[in-house]
C-alpha cells in the first residue's frame, strides 16, 4: 500500500505540470527563504488561495516544494549576509558569516548545502520508514480521544512556547471560542451570529491564515526592519572541500539529525531552537571549542543538518495526531481543510495518497534547493537588497486580493486586518501565533468528538478516561508541574550537599 | 525596550472578557448540545483571565512561576532587527494597513491598491522614481490576478460594488 502510493507520487511529479509546480515551488521557496522576514509560513499562506479548486495533490506539491526550500535559501544569506534569511537559520551565521569573510564563502554554501540536503533525505527516509507505526497509532484514536488531542496540544504548545504560559493558554481559548462562531457542528442551528449574516459561515480559514500570518508577518516587518540590504561577501573557494566537510564530520552530523528530527516533533518549539541546540552540541562535544565562532565548518554542519531534519520531524504530530510542529505546519494544516481532509490523527490513515506525495515532493526540494543554492547562492544572495518597503505593498495587496476571490466576500478583508493585528499583538507579548490559527482549525473536530463522546457513554464517564485519554491527561499534567518537581528536587540536592 | 507591551496585553485581555460577557449573555438562547461546551470552554477562559490579572496584580510567587513555565528559553534577535518600536510608528502602520482595507471596501482594489502602494511608498522611501515603479508594479499585479482568478473584481461601495 504504502510503496503504491509512493510510486504513484513520483509519476504524478513526473508529468509536465508535476514538473513545472516542482519548479515554481522550489524558486519561490528559495526567493522567499532569502528575502528576510518571508519564510515557509507566510509564502504558504499566500500561495494557500490560489490553490483552492486543484487537485490535492497538485496543490501539496506545490507547498511542500516551498517547504522543502525555504529553510536552504535562508542559509545563503546567514553566510553571504550574516543576515538569516528565516529564523531557523541564526546559528549557521556565527560560523557561515566568518568562513565567507575568510574568502571561503563558496565552501560554507556548500557546507550548509550538503548538510542541509543530507539531513533532510535521511530524515525522510526515517519518516517513511515509521509511517506504517504512525498509522497503527492513528487507529487507536476513538472520539473522546480526539477530543483530549485537542487540549493536549493547546496545553503542550502554550508551555514549550517562550513567553507567558497563562497568556497563552488564554489565546488558546480565546481562538476555540472563536470557533464556535456560525453554525453548530451538531444540531446545524446559527450560534453567536448577534444578527451578523455573515457570522453564519463562522470564521473562515484564508482569512484567518493570511491575516494571522502574512499580514502580521508584513506589519511586523514595516516596524521592525527598515532595510535590509548589507554588503554581499564575494564568493571564493572550493565547493568540494565544503561535501568533504559533512563527510569528515560524520558523527557530528548524525547527532545534530537526532537533535533536528526529536525537537521538530515535539509541536510548538520551532527551529531556532533546534539550530542553536545542534549548534551547542557541537560546540560541547568539540575537543577544540575555541574555534567556533571563528569560521569552524563544524558550526555550519550542525545547525544546517539539524533545520532540515526538523522541517521533517515536523510532520510526524502533524500527520500522524493532527498537532502542529510549527506554525508552518498550522497552515499547513488549514490547506488540509481547505482541500476537503480533516486534520486529526486520520490524515495519515485516510489520506496515504497525500502523505506520500509530501514525502516524496521533499526528497526533491531538498536536493534540488541544495543543488541551486550550492551553484547560484551568490546571485540569489542579491535578492535581500530588495528594501521593505517594496515587499509589504506587494503583499498586502495579494493577501487582500486572494482573500476576497475565495467567495468574493469583501467582508473578509476586514476579518484578515483584524486576525493580522491580533497576530501582531500577539508576537509583541511573545504568545505562539500557532494558538490563535490552531484552535479555530480543530475547535470544530474537538466539540464534535465531545459531543459525541458524551451521547455514547451515556452518564457512564469513564468512557471519556480510556489509556489513551489518560496518557495524554498524565502528559499535560507533568508537562505543568515537572519545572516545579525539579526545582524542588535541585533545592533538596543542594542541601544534602551543604 | 517596548514601551507599549504590558499596556498592550492588559487591553488585550479585558477586550476577551468584554467579548466573553456578550457570549455568556447569549448561551441560554441555545440547546443544551449547542451551549455545553462553549459553556465549559467559556469559564476556563475566565478561571485563565482572572489568574493572570491575580498574577499581574498580585505578584503571587507561585502564580508567577506557572506563568513563567517554559520548555525553550531560547531568544535571539537578528542583529540588524530594529530594537525598539514605538507607539507611534505602530499606529502609523496599523493606519496604513487599515486604509488599505478601508479603501479596497469604498474604491475597489485599483484605486485603493494604487494609492495604498503610492503613499506607503511615499512615506518609506521619499523617492518619486520609487514610488512610479511600486504603483505600477502594483496596479500590473492587481490588473494580473483579476485575471488569473474568475469572476469580476471587487469595484468598491461607492462604484457600485456588493
Amino acid at each position: 500500500m504504502l510503496f503504491e502510493v509512493i510510486s504513484i507520487a513520483f509519476s504524478q511529479i513526473f508529468t509536465s505540470l508535476g514538473m513545472a509546480l516542482l519548479l515554481f515551488g522550489i524558486v519561490i521557496g528559495l526567493t522567499m527563504g532569502i528575502i528576510p522576514g518571508l519564510g515557509a509560513m507566510a509564502t504558504i499562506a499566500l500561495i494557500l488561495p490560489f490553490t483552492y479548486g486543484w487537485e490535492k495533490l497538485d496543490a501539496f506539491l506545490l507547498f511542500s516544494a516551498i517547504f522543502g526550500s525555504t529553510t536552504v535559501g535562508g542559509s545563503v544569506t546567514a553566510i553571504l549576509l550574516n543576515t538569516p534569511g528565516t529564523p531557523e537559520n541564526i546559528a549557521t551565521t556565527l560560523d557561515g558569516y566568518p568562513m565567507a569573510r575568510k574568502g571561503k564563502a563558496a565552501e560554507a554554501i556548500a557546507t550548509a548545502a550538503f548538510s542541509s540536503m543530507c539531513g533532510g533525505l535521511i530524515s525522510l527516509a526515517v519518516f517513511i520508514a515509521t509511517i506504517p507505526l504512525l498509522r497503527s497509532i492513528s487507529l487507536m484514536f476513538g472520539p473522546p480521544e480526539i477530543f483530549w488531542l485537542g487540549f493536549f496540544a493547546l496545553v503542550i504548545i502554550s508551555a514549550v512556547t517562550k513567553g507567558s504560559f497563562l497568556g497563552s493558554l488564554i489565546i488558546g481559548c480565546f481562538a476555540l471560542i472563536l470557533s464556535f462562531h456560525g453554525l453548530n457542528p451538531i444540531t446545524g442551528t446559527p450560534r453567536f451570529v448577534h444578527g451578523f449574516i455573515y457570522l453564519y459561515d463562522g470564521f473562515q480559514l484564508i482569512p484567518v491564515l493570511l491575516g494571522t500570518f502574512a499580514v502580521s508577518e508584513m506589519i511586523k516587518l514595516s516596524l521592525e526592519r527598515e532595510s535590509i540590504a548589507y554588503e554581499v561577501v564575494k564568493v571564493e573557494g572550493s565547493i568540494k572541500k565544503g561535501i568533504k566537510n559533512v563527510l569528515k564530520n560524520r558523527y557530528l552530523f548524525l547527532r545534530s539529525l537526532v537533535i533536528g528530527y526529536i525537537i521538530g516533533a515535539i509541536p510548538g518549539i520551532g527551529g531556532t531552537v533546534a539550530n542553536y541546540l545542534a549548534y551547542a552540541q557541537a560546540v560541547q562535544t568539540s575537543k577544540n571549542p575555541e574555534t567556533f565562532g571563528k569560521g569552524d565548518p563544524r558550526g555550519i554542519v550542525a545547525p544546517e543538518t539539524a533545520n532540515n531534519a526538523k522541517d521533517v520531524g515536523q510532520l510526524v504530530p502533524t500527520l500522524s495526531l493532527g498537532i502542529p510542529g510549527s506554525g508552518t505546519m498550522a497552515v499547513l494544516l488549514g490547506a488540509f481543510i481547505l482541500h476537503g481532509i480533516q486534520p486529526g490523527p486520520f490524515i495519515i490513515r485516510d489520506n496515504l495518497d497525500v502523505v506520500a506525495m509530501i514525502a516524496v515532493t521533499l526528497v526533491f526540494a531538498f536536493s534540488l534547493s541544495c543543488l541551486f543554492v550550492m551553484f547560484l547562492g551568490q546571485y540569489l544572495a542579491r535578492l535581500t537588497t530588495i528594501d521593505v518597503y517594496r515587499i509589504v505593498p506587494i503583499v498586502l495587496v495579494i493577501c487582500f486580493i486572494a482573500v476576497y476571490y475565495i467567495r468574493y466576500e469583501i467582508l473578509d478583508i476586514f476579518v484578515t486586518l483584524l486576525f493580522g493585528m491580533i497576530g501582531y499583538i500577539l508576537v509583541r507579548i511573545n504568545v505562539s501565533r500557532i494558538l490563535l490559527v490552531l484552535p479555530i482549525i480543530i475547535g470544530p473536530i474537538i466539540e464534535r468528538n465531545f459531543i459525541l463522546s458524551l451521547s455514547i457513554c451515556r452518564g457512564d464517564y469513564t468512557y471519556f478516561f480510556g489509556p489513551i485519554s489518560i496518557f495524554l491527561i498524565l502528559i499535560m499534567v507533568a508537562t505543568i508541574i515537572y519545572p516545579f518537581i525539579k526545582r524542588k528536587y535541585k533545592l533538596k540536592k543542594m542541601s544534602w550537599g551543604d | 525596550m517596548v514601551e507599549f507591551k504590558g499596556t498592550l496585553e492588559v487591553l488585550l485581555y479585558l477586550s476577551i472578557v468584554i467579548y466573553l460577557l456578550i457570549l455568556i449573555t447569549e448561551l441560554p438562547k441555545y440547546s443544551w448540545n449547542a451551549a455545553i461546551f462553549p459553556l465549559l470552554v467559556i469559564i476556563l477562559s475566565l478561571i485563565l483571565i482572572f489568574l493572570k490579572f491575580l498574577q499581574i496584580l498580585t505578584k503571587m510567587k507561585w502564580l508567577d512561576k506557572v506563568d513563567k513555565l517554559t520548555y525553550v528559553n531560547i531568544n535571539i534577535q537578528n542583529e540588524h532587527a530594529k530594537e525598539e518600536v514605538t507607539t507611534r510608528h505602530a499606529v502609523i502602520t496599523f493606519l496604513f494597513t487599515l486604509s488599505l482595507a478601508v479603501g479596497v471596501y469604498l474604491v475597489g482594489f485599483f484605486i485603493a491598491g494604487g494609492l495604498f502602494a503610492t503613499l506607503y511608498v511615499y512615506y518609506y522611501s521619499r523617492n518619486i522614481k520609487n514610488v512610479a515603479f511600486m504603483t505600477i508594479l502594483v496596479l500590473t499585479l492587481t490588473y494580473l490576478l483579476s485575471r488569473v482568478f474568475y469572476g469580476e473584481i471587487w469595484k468598491g461601495i461607492l462604484f457600485g460594488g456588493g
